[in-house]
């Protein structure tokens, strides 16, 4: 499937169908979190020629997959090795345009750039394609959305506490893909060698067809990911102790991988009752055969790692253990049934650039509480739906659930969609109140229009703060965004852009990133409206009253979302905003936005 | 050639269709939108153009009075100067870049009687602004595709070096500065000659040279060398608690010491980051012989500016020899003195910085607390110390550092013995009526009779526009108009000619400002750091002064990188335009790419993405 950057397959030139390129430099967890949304494309349309731009080191890992026709590998950490050692520009850039010339010539119709960073707006902006989604750079050199969820997932890295959508489904949204009507395609794809090999692997072991088996992922990419070598071993002695015909798997690679997993083996295995029944695979199941391993197994408990991601993509069900960086609902594995157990910390998640050097997150996952999670979980069907699922979070909600932990469980709702539904603990902060708010607002807003049932914000009379607070951003928003409003029409009217009007839009727009800055629940808003002002598409001096045209949408739509927010009221109708009228929710929809397509 | 339906000749106004045809033609850049958005901040040089109606009744221009075409018949006057210019021959195929557009009359006549491509170089929107309004260059079938306007003195590097230069006199005459720099990259280019370094500044931790440092690093970016700062400050505080820790001479020898060689590391360090082609230091600079020892094996030339007086300070008997250029303040006997020593002096006077000491208007905040009658800015050497108070009558103020605060001075200083900033500085030039300026010296109780070289604070109080009186040296008259009815400072010799000169010109505001213009005009022409650099810089230059190898940068020779390019044109073309340069990086060849100039090429594009997968900027 490698295409080695000639482009060509063995899908043959001519046929029915777009081309479809995908740009995702980004890790191994990404690209199975971005599957979903390739098998939903392969679905729509069938005759879609798709390719993959990734990494090379992870074009690998991408073997067990088939629903595209080939990939790009770009090998970043070479090209930056040749740079650094001073190879000669020529040479490095005939080697870079080498790899976009390739690319060039599948004559793109439409490219899909999930690559969040600069080299992503760049090579967006370099791959010429009929119509672009995603990030890219204007011809002056500005970034740029090509899409109203790629403007979501920049807004969100900044405000992650208020996100309720997972990875998976933005990069559905960002791609334009519908749901996936087969989630079960990869698991049937798997070559009979792979699952021959990994039967295989576990008859060396002794382990039989039926025997229950659980794997365990207990590596991480840093060490505050990782949930204590000890923690392991006593979920490790739990399970066993309680299944006497159960196994164990510990996953990894690498020397640390191996050095941390002998530790388990070793701490377990002080008890004749065990052992023998806990292997160690480290560096035994490369990602192609990690897959077939995976689907034999019957649940996978698992640190913020790929692994739990390819487990999701096969049907495998985990149990992710969420502290740290990780926030589970953009990044935890989307699969029914699969359960979350996170940390109730009141500074959880880090944010992600943190180097904690307390991680006592890890300390609140206690391993009784997370054995008797697999246990529960283990009792339900492999793909509970219905009321087995109901069974299945209420048996979770029944258990006791530690102080300063929460359990929830994944669901797919009507529109396909991964949510996390809470079995037992709550976190009673602005997140968790206003996350399925924000949910409802931005799908309606930037979902051309999907409605959702009404949601209403309700504080915690404790939390009186909050309410006033809230009511506070919001009004000044308001007024922010109607003085904006009225200063572009000012410019409008005028026929020129006035250098004193600019510099009093100026200090609309600081008052308004102020707001959010020192209200974050309002800081999507402030952040999506910054956001939406950089990227008017406009260069043209000459077009400049269609600049001022879109400049005054960007303040209109703030409004409106102010608007908006303000009707969820748990009373209804406005209590603060002065002056304006709450009009109801009269959101602006992205399918009267000019649709801005690539060259 | 003008479009008669469209342009009002007869009112001689401006016609917004053919503005907008012409900015339609230039498409979405970064001349359009400086032409749009009426950015006139580059224009300082020359008087506001004016439209005035010829004789013929077409469309003229003047500028500060001159006309820069002819009042009669400026179609004529422009097919003649084409006529004059194409008895040189044959214009190459490449095109010929023609230095000034004015309105344009001349560039017309060209494009009628020839038919290759022609590049024209105005640095002034306003006047393309007026061109643009009034001649449609989009109108001539065979125009199209051939006119091609440039603003920007470093886009002249981008061109063919076949291209043939063709000046048009009256403009320049009015843009005298812009069109040297554009001749002498022209010239650079055709000559194969580097006018873009890589240098590495070194000023000094603290002291009197440090804004010296500034001001020549600002004049190296000016003159279009690519300038690293390595700033010494934040060390200040370690230098002088070094003074403050013991009173013991050895210990502060050994700590001196010890800080001395933390700060060659600290050199060391920025220039095997930087790798200059020319590490440029200035008087003070924490580098010592056994640094520039090791900088000389290395291959990096250290350019040494010393703005001291050789008499006070001696420690260039150490240095000049170990550096590749020794530039001084001073003429006779130091350059016999060094030559002695087999070295060649450069000599090369202070100057000022027209980016910091320029004219300002002053909020009256700043006018009650810097502004006075008569002020003093500088430290408390022996000789002000000694000299000022027989000024205290007259309204003085004084700022700066090191006064003894016990004697009568104190009362005229509002911020004792606090530094000032440059900044600060400019407004106390800006706000006192006569700024007097007394050399520094720590014999005399006064004027130094026998002094020579002239001080920074000379240059910067004119080029503020401030009026001052100076005392008298020997190395002024090289400098400055200092006699006759077009003097351009006012002199004294002694307290009483002081006073007797201060009072005069008090009593007399309009010689002192016109005194004051002419001084200002006088330092931005001839004494701005950007004049002092190119001079110098040229010079090592001239005198086989290269950039630094490959081997030792990693940065590339631009002609090398264009065999290389081959026939890839797009490539070629970008390359080009590093050739001023001589050799370059990867951080070179992203340096000129900024986001809201031009459309951002494929080739630049693919640069930018190959520095970002090195790590970004």
């Amino acid at each position: 499937m490698m295409t080695d950057g000639t482009g060509k397959t063995d899908r043959k030139e001519g046929r029915p169908g777009r081309t479809i390129v995908v740009l995702a430099l980004s890790r191994m967890g990404d690209l199975y979190q971005l599957y979903p949304t390739i098998l939903a494309l392969r679905e729509e349309s069938p005759d879609d020629r798709i390719f993959l731009v990734i990494y090379r080191e992870f074009a690998q890992a991408l073997e067990p997959l088939a629903a595209f026709d080939g990939i790009f590998p770009v090998d970043g950490a070479s090209l930056k090795r040749r740079i650094l050692s001073g190879e000669d520009p020529v040479s490095l850039y005939r080697m870079t345009a080498g790899i976009l010339g390739a690319i060039n010539n599948l004559d793109i119709d439409l490219l899909i750039n999930l690559t969040p960073n600069r080299i992503g707006a760049m090579i967006g902006y370099l791959i010429r394609a009929r119509e672009k989604r995603g990030l890219s750079m204007t011809r002056d050199g500005y970034r740029i959305h090509q899409s109203p969820w790629i403007l979501y997932l920049s807004m969100f890295v900044k405000n992650r506490l208020y996100n309720d959508l997972n990875l998976v489904d933005l990069f559905k949204n960002i791609a334009g893909a519908g749901p996936v009507r087969d989630p079960g395609r990869p698991r049937k794809e798997l070559s009979r060698e792979a699952l021959g090999r990994a039967d295989d692997l576990l008859a060396e072991w002794g382990i039989s067809p039926g025997d229950p088996v659980v794997a365990m992922a207990t590596g991480a990419s840093v060490e505050i990911k990782r949930w204590p070598v000890t923690s392991f071993s006593e979920v490790v002695r739990d399970l066993l102790i309680a299944h006497p015909r159960m196994r164990i798997l510990l996953l990894g690679s690498g020397a640390e991988d191996g050095e941390r997993n002998r530790q388990i083996v070793q701490a377990v295995s002080t008890s004749g009752a065990v052992a023998g029944r806990i292997v160690d695979l480290t560096g035994r199941t490369p990602v192609a055969s990690l897959a077939a391993l995976l689907t034999r197994v019957d649940l996978l408990l698992s640190n913020d790692t790929g692994t739990m991601h390819v487990a999701a993509v096969f049907g495998t069900p985990s149990v992710c253990l969420s502290f740290s960086q990780l926030f589970y609902p953009e990044t935890a594995p989307v699969l029914t049934g699969n359960v979350v157990v996170s940390s109730l910390r009141a500074c959880a998640p880090c944010a992600p650039s943190a180097l904690c050097n307390n991680p006592v997150c890890r300390e609140d996952l206690s391993p009784a509480f997370v054995a008797r999670v697999i246990r529960t979980r283990l009792e339900a069907a492999r793909q509970p739906d219905g009321w087995s699922w109901d069974n299945l979070e209420k048996g979770l909600a029944a258990l006791w659930v530690p102080s300063g932990v929460q359990v929830a469980l994944c669901r797919m709702n009507h529109r396909g969609e991964a949510e996390f539904v809470a079995c037992g603990g709550q976190k009673d902060d602005p997140g968790s109140i206003l996350r399925p708010v924000y949910r409802a607002l931005w799908r309606e807003v930037l979902g051309r229009g999907q409605k959702d049932d009404s949601v209403r914000i309700v504080w915690p009379e404790s939390q009186g703060g909050w309410a006033r607070d809230w009511d506070l951003s919001l009004a000044t928003l308001k007024v922010q965004a109607e003085a904006g409003i009225s200063l572009v029409r000012q410019c409008l009217s005028g026929g020129r852009v006035d250098p004193d009007l600019a510099f009093r839009l100026e200090s609309v727009d600081r008052v308004i990133r102020l707001t959010g800055e020192v209200f974050p629940p309002v800081s999507p808003l402030s952040t999506m409206f910054s956001l939406e002002k950089e990227s008017i598409g406009v260069r043209d001096p000459l077009e400049w009253r269609l600049l001022v045209e879109e400049t005054q949408k960007t303040y209109e739509r703030l409004l409106e979302r102010v608007l908006w927010l303000d009707s969820c009221r748990e009373e209804g109708g406005s209590l603060l905003l002065p002056g304006g009228q709450t009009t109801g929710r009269c959101p602006e929809h992205y399918a009267d936005h000019p649709v801005i397509t690539g060259s | 050639m003008w479009d008669s339906s469209k342009s009002r000749l007869d009112e001689i106004s401006a016609d917004a269709d053919i503005l907008r045809g012409n900015l339609r033609m230039l498409g979405p850049c970064a001349l359009s939108n400086r032409i749009l958005a009426r950015q006139d901040e580059a224009c300082g040089e020359t008087d506001e153009p004016r439209v005035v109606k010829a004789k013929n009744g077409k469309p003229s221009m003047t500028v500060g009075g001159i006309s820069v075409h002819s009042l009669y018949d400026p179609e004529k006057e422009g097919r003649e100067w084409v006529r004059e210019a194409l008895s040189g021959g044959d214009l190459p195929k490449e095109g010929v870049l023609v230095l000034g557009l004015g309105m344009g009359y001349h560039v017309a006549a060209l494009l009628s009687a020839t038919s290759v491509p022609v590049f024209v170089f105005e640095p002034d929107i306003r006047r393309i602004r007026l061109s643009f309004s009034f001649i449609s260059w989009d109108q001539e079938e065979r125009w199209r595709g051939r006119i091609h306007f440039l603003s920007e003195t470093g886009e002249i590097a981008r061109l063919d070096r076949q291209i043939r230069l063709l000046v048009h006199a009256p403009s320049e005459r009015s843009q005298k500065r812009a069109f040297s720099d554009a001749k002498k990259l022209f010239r650079s280019i055709q000559e194969d000659m580097i006018s873009s370094l890589r240098i590495l500044v070194v000023p000094p931790v603290t002291g009197g040279s440090y804004p010296v440092a500034v001001g020549a690093a600002h004049g190296l970016k000016a003159a279009g060398h690519r300038v690293s700062f390595f700033d010494a400050s934040p060390f200040e505080g370690a230098l002088l608690a070094i003074g403050q820790t013991t009173s013991l001479d050895l210990h502060k020898r050994q700590l001196q010491g010890i800080f001395s060689g933390f700060m060659d590391e600290m050199v060391m360090a920025r220039v095997l980051a930087v790798k200059p082609d020319l590490v440029v230091a200035l008087a003070q600079a924490p580098m010592s012989p056994a640094l520039l020892s090791r900088l000389r094996d290395m291959g990096y030339p250290v350019a040494y500016w010393f703005v001291e007086d050789f008499r006070l300070t001696t420690y260039w008997e150490r240095v000049a020899p170990l550096v590749h250029d020794f530039a001084v303040i001073q003429k006779e006997p130091f350059l016999s003195l060094l030559a002695r020593s087999g070295v060649r002096g450069t000599y090369l006077p202070a100057a000022a910085d027209p980016s910091v000491f320029a004219p300002r208007e002053l909020s009256p905040e700043d006018r009650k607390l810097y502004g006075a009658p008569v002020g003093f800015m500088g430290a408390g050497y022996h000789n002000r110390q000694r000299f000022l108070p027989h000024l205290a009558d007259l309204g003085l103020k004084v700022f700066g550092t090191e006064w003894n605060l016990s004697d009568a001075l104190a009362a005229a200083m509002p911020l004792p013995n606090r530094r000032m900033t440059p900044d600060e500085c400019a407004r106390i030039f800006c706000a006192t009526t006569v700024n007097v300026n007394l050399h520094s010296s720590v014999y005399h109780n006064g004027v130094n009779p026998d002094g020579d070289f002239v001080n920074p604070r000379t240059f910067e109080i004119a080029s503020c526009g401030g009026y001052q009186v100076v005392d008298r040296r020997s190395l002024m008259e090289e400098l400055f108009q200092t006699e006759g009815p077009d003097a351009e400072l006012c002199f004294f010799d002694s307290e009483t000619s002081c006073r007797r000169e201060i009072r005069r010109a008090t009593g007399d505001p309009e010689g002192r400002r016109a005194m004051a213009d002419r001084a200002r005009k006088r330092v931005l022409a001839c004494h701005t750091y950007q004049v002092r650099m190119e001079e110098w810089v040229s010079g090592m230059l001239e005198r086989g002064l290269r950039p630094a190898s490959p081997a030792l940068t990693g940065r590339w020779p631009v002609e090398g990188l264009l065999k290389s390019a081959g026939e890839d044109r797009g490539l070629s073309d970008f390359l080009k335009r590093f050739r001023p340069m001589g050799s370059v990086g990867l951080d070179d060849l992203v340096g000129q790419t900024l986001p809201g100039k031009d459309e951002i090429s494929p080739e630049e594009a693919t640069f930018l993405l190959m520095k970002e997968f090195s790590g970004g900027p």
